[in-house]
């Protein structure tokens, strides 16, 4: 399997290729006031306007670091982008299906599996799971109001 | 009715519907034709046949789509039983009917041979514009012939711009069987047209049969388009203007000559991106011509007589826009015929005709559709609306008997409330009121309503023309920009913290006396590095408030991109737009927002003045000071403040009624003494200073005591019989048992301070207003006088009325309209807003030209927005004048000029 791997200071992760659009640097945000924290913003990505959804919130990650790179995946027929601090490499591995233990229940449904890479464990995501941030975001919503 | 018999409200209506059925034709045959039949497909292609062609009229049609459909659906439904045969041939039957239908109509245009007459038309060389005349004398032709061809061949309306002929040539052939026309008798009518005669044939002119030719190949080259597609071409027109923005700005240094380049390719851009919006514009006759047979069949249902007229179809509105309107107007239309319309009997007790009628109207103005249902029913019944709201505890006993008529229409768009206890089969299903003004306001629009008891209702719903471009006044609060529909902006005015009351917790600013709560909106939206300056008063529909941002960076048409997941999680947002520099606009939702913060919702607050009609109360609010033992009031648009007597400095030389001089912030104001101006003894005691801002003077007037802030209705105020000397009050209201004289500077007071800007009218730049005839509402005699005089000395004939309502009667009873009409804002009666209103509603035709001291941009842009052609904001007679001659010929053209419009357009 074809992934893509991107990382933040803490960990590794990868997506599978066939949902990655391409792969931008971080453009000039659009803040969005009001918003929930994880929505980093809008890009305007050659006249379409995306948005922006920084994981770290989701995954307890200090965000605090600059997000680099904007991975823009493709859904339904709908694009976002996901905010990551860097993106390593398509790297072509068999990766076994399974969550471990380890993962959070919450976090469980984004995972597909995971393999180790460069001395590291990789955790794979779903191609849609960035689109369950999304879900995230709306119950935290809920919580804040 | 046939297809070949069939009247189309345009070209483009015909192509859509034959385009439409061939694709629908096309995929019954295939769901056929395949090894597994689709029955789905089928069904779904010949439910929508039987939709379309009951739309245009065509029965036959529908009910053999009907047939089929229903026999489709049982197979549908229960997948298990075998397909029959005959089902199958039947399926194929009905296409192979309806190609053959369509057919016949394309080989009887083109074998013409029934009988069709040639007439050729020749006009006055004299004629202006011959192109209108062309139009108007096929125009006519059509209304009452199938016509055949035709030189112009009206099928390209510019070609009537271009036309430039003596003859006019057209065949046609009589419809059904219509009685015969006295087709002579028809041209007499049409003016500038000289002579007529029937010729053998046009043939003998082989330029006809190459318009012919080319008819057939326009129509070939007709190509439907997906949306989509058109939003990706929007989308990347919008990137390259963004592109452009980039690349002027790294070029800015470089050659003129590289600049201009880059200008024109903007321009080209710009271009592209108007014509591509205008591809999604539809004529709303696409939509409305479903509903005289939705009419027809409410009305066998409900047992009335209804009948259904519609205008405006020409009207252009985005497609996008007009799909989401079909269930709403469907619903009002419903609503008229089943709660608006009466019984027979009850007409017939009421002495009304039998027949109830709905009125369907559509017009348009300034990106701005207007769409009216209106019925002449028995009107909306305020005390059962009264007593519904207290039986749903909406309001209390206590409450509905004071509610304002606005608040209690407001009610009627709540959810589930319906004025009509039983829920007939009609009403009660599919979308309520609530569910109109909902999509009324998704699609930035604004519906309200009107009603007269035993009069009919009339819901009037406005619309911008497309949903993807919206005015927008953009703001900046800290590195955000956000825009406002220019809509909702009721004004822009420097922030002062100190003008802050902090009650209940709550901060308050003053808006006309009552407290209107404000809100910085970086704090609500935690935006950082915001520095507040500017505070904005919005209001949308019953929700007013003010924001509080750091700068106002204009006014600017936006194309709006909704953003899918992003919108539930910020409510307040109804979009992001582009900006040519590439900056991301947020655009907000004045009433979400409202209600995140909490609002001044005006139909909560039971006015003092209640009126037993829906209109909203025309008034104004007036602040009340006293001069010796009697009141006053000054409209609160003209008080900037209200500040405790200062000393004051008499100077030499200065009108009687002038104080003297004060100091207010290092500026001087020349005082007004409130006592020589009322005429009132020389009593002397406590003294404030009310400073009054008008467009060209700001002074103070000094009285005695200021008392409060009330509003009057225009209505309440009665005129008084004017005596001699000045004018200065201009009308009486009582009000708590107190009668209170209404003060009104604007004639008076050119007279007693001296006029920086006016020095004296050029005469001979005053232009001749020989012929014209202007109509004058100015409740202040001097003004009056002034302007009559300005007016008849260039030629004008003037008739003066004392306010709107006299002005109204006299254009009711004229033998002849005005070309134009001049009114004043405040008068007595009915004030300039209201009398422009009426005559642009009643007479669109008459030129309206409103002066007005009242400062300010507001009064302005609402007089705009209600239709007047030119708005004078100072006392300025040589202007006036010369805008009635600008007006006058504004006036003449439209008179003679319909066709000409539209020809232009």
């Amino acid at each position: 399997m074809q992934v893509l791997t991107f990382a933040f200071q803490e960990s590794t992760f990868a997506l599978p290729i066939e949902g990655v659009a391409e792969v931008i640097r971080t453009p000039s945000l659009t803040l969005l006031p009001g918003a929930p924290p994880g929505l980093a913003g809008l890009i305007n990505l050659r006249g379409r306007m995306i948005p922006v959804v920084d994981p770290r919130f989701y995954l307890g990650h200090d965000a605090s670091r600059p997000l680099r790179h904007v991975i823009v995946v493709m859904g339904e027929g709908e694009l976002m982008g996901l905010g990551v601090e860097e993106v390593e490499g398509i790297v072509e591995t068999p990766v076994p299906k399974g969550v471990p233990d380890i993962v959070e229940g919450r976090l469980s449904p984004l995972i597909y599996g995971y393999f180790q890479w460069g001395g590291k464990f990789v955790f794979t995501w779903h191609a849609y799971g960035p689109f369950l941030l999304w879900d995230f975001m709306d119950s935290s919503g809920e919580m804040l109001s | 009715m046939t297809f070949y018999e069939l009247t189309w409200d345009s070209p483009e209506e015909k192509e859509l519907f034959v385009a439409e059925l061939g694709d629908l034709l096309q995929t019954l045959e295939d769901s056929w034709l395949s090894g597994e039949p689709d029955v789905a497909a089928a069904f779904r292609a010949a439910h929508t046949i039987k939709g379309s062609a009951a739309m245009v009229g065509l029965d036959d049609w529908s009910s053999r789509a009907h047939n089929l459909e229903d026999r489709l659906d049982q197979i549908r439904k229960n997948p298990d039983d075998q397909l029959e045969e005959s089902l199958r041939l039947d399926v194929l039957n009905f296409v192979d009917f309806i190609r053959q239908e369509l057919n016949g109509r394309v080989n009887s245009e083109a074998n013409a041979e029934s009988s069709p007459q040639h007439w050729r038309i020749t006009l006055s060389p004299a004629c202006a514009l011959k192109g209108a005349r062309a139009f108007q004398i096929l125009q006519r032709v059509g209304e009452l012939a199938r016509i055949v061809s035709s030189r112009p061949s009206g099928e390209d309306i510019q070609e009537f711009e271009r036309f430039d002929g003596n003859t006019v040539d057209v065949s046609f052939e009589p419809i059904g069987d219509q009685p015969p026309v006295d087709w002579p008798e028809i041209f007499r009518s049409i003016p500038e047209v000289e002579e007529w005669e029937q010729i053998e044939s046009m043939e003998e002119d082989p330029k006809s049969r190459g318009t012919t030719a080319a008819q057939a190949q326009q129509r070939e080259n007709m190509i439907r388009i997906h949306p989509q597609v058109l939003e990706g071409l929007l989308d990347g027109l919008g990137e390259l203007l963004m592109r452009h923005a980039e690349l002027s700005h790294r070029l800015n240094e470089t050659s003129p000559a590289v600049k201009e380049a880059l200008d024109g390719v903007k321009q080209i851009a710009m271009n592209l991106q108007d014509m591509t919006l205008r591809a999604r514009m539809l004529p709303l006759s696409t939509l409305f011509h479903q509903y005289p047979r939705a009419v027809h069949d409410i009305a066998r249902k409900l047992s009335k007589d209804i009948t259904l007229s519609v205008e405006g179809g020409e009207t252009q509105l985005d497609r996008l826009v007009m799909d989401r309107l079909h269930e709403p107007l469907l619903h009002l239309i419903r609503n008229a015929a089943d709660h608006g319309i009466e019984t027979a009997s009850e007409r017939l007790r009421k002495g009304k005709p039998l027949a109830g009628h709905i009125f369907l109207q559509a017009s348009s103005r300034k990106g701005r559709v207007r769409i009216v249902v209106a019925d002449d029913g028995r009107g909306i019944d305020w005390n059962g609306l009264r007593n519904k709201a207290v039986a749903r505890d909406v309001m209390t006993a206590d409450q509905a008997r004071n509610a304002t008529s606005e608040s209690l229409v407001a009610m009627l768009f709540l959810p589930g409330f319906s004025t009509k206890d039983q829920v007939s089969d009609l009403s009660g299903r599919g979308v309520g009121l609530d569910v109109v003004k909902d999509t009324v306001d998704q699609l930035h629009g604004d519906i309200r309503v009107e009603s007269e008891p035993g009069r009919g209702t009339r819901f009037i719903m406005e619309l911008p023309m497309t949903m993807a471009i919206l005015s927008a006044l953009l703001i900046a609060i800290g590195p955000v920009v956000l825009g406002i529909p220019v809509l909702n902006v009721e004004r822009i005015e420097p922030w002062h913290q100190d003008d802050v009351k902090h009650t209940l917790g709550v901060d308050m600013i003053d808006d006309h006396g009552h407290p209107l709560k404000v809100t910085v909106l970086s704090q609500l939206l935690k935006i950082e590095g915001s520095d507040p300056q500017m505070v904005i008063r919005v209001q949308d529909g019953a929700v007013k408030m003010a924001f509080v941002v750091d700068t106002v960076l204009g006014q600017q048409d936006v194309v709006i991109k909704p953003l899918g997941r992003v919108m539930p999680l910020i409510p307040w947002m109804t979009g992001a737009a582009l900006l040519g520099d590439g900056r991301v606009a947020l655009m907000m939702d004045v009433k979400r927002l409202a209600e995140k913060v909490g609002h001044n919702d005006s139909t909560a607050l039971p006015e003092p003045v209640a009126a037993e009609n829906t209109r909203q109360v025309p008034g104004s609010s007036w602040l009340v000071f006293g001069v010796g033992p009697l009141y006053y009031g000054i409209s609160v648009d003209k008080v900037q403040e209200v500040l405790l007597q200062g000393p004051v400095n008499r100077i030499v030389g200065q009108h009687p009624l002038v104080e003297g001089v004060t100091m207010i912030r290092e500026e001087s104001y020349p005082v007004l003494s409130g006592k020589k101006l009322m005429d009132a003894g020389d009593l002397d005691d406590g003294g404030y200073f009310i400073v009054v801002h008008m467009s060209q003077h700001r002074f103070v007037l000094s009285v005695d005591i200021v008392k409060e802030i009330v509003p009057i209705a225009w209505s309440q105020i009665q005129p008084v019989p004017h005596h001699d000397g000045l004018e200065v009050i201009m009308g009486l209201a009582e009000v708590g048992g107190m009668v209170i004289q209404l003060v009104d500077f604007d004639a008076v007071l050119s007279e007693i301070l001296p006029n920086e800007s006016v020095a004296g009218e050029q005469k001979d730049h005053l232009p001749s207003l020989r012929g014209v005839q202007v109509f004058l509402a100015d409740d202040s005699r001097l003004a009056r006088q002034k302007l009559t005089t300005a007016l008849i000395n260039q030629g004008a004939e003037v008739t003066a009325y004392e306010e709107g309502q006299a002005l109204m009667t006299g254009l009711a009873q004229a033998q002849n309209l005005p070309h134009v009409v001049v009114t004043d804002v405040e008068m007595p009666k009915m004030d300039g807003y209201h009398l422009l209103e009426q005559v642009k509603a009643e007479f669109p035709g008459i030129s309206v030209i409103v002066h007005t001291s009242l400062d300010g941009r507001l009064s302005k842009e609402h007089c705009i927005e209600l239709g007047a052609d030119f708005v004078l904001t100072k006392w300025d007679v040589g202007e006036l004048v010369r805008r009635v001659g600008l007006a006058s010929h504004q006036g003449m053209d439209n008179k003679g000029g319909r066709t000409h419009a539209l020809i232009a357009d």
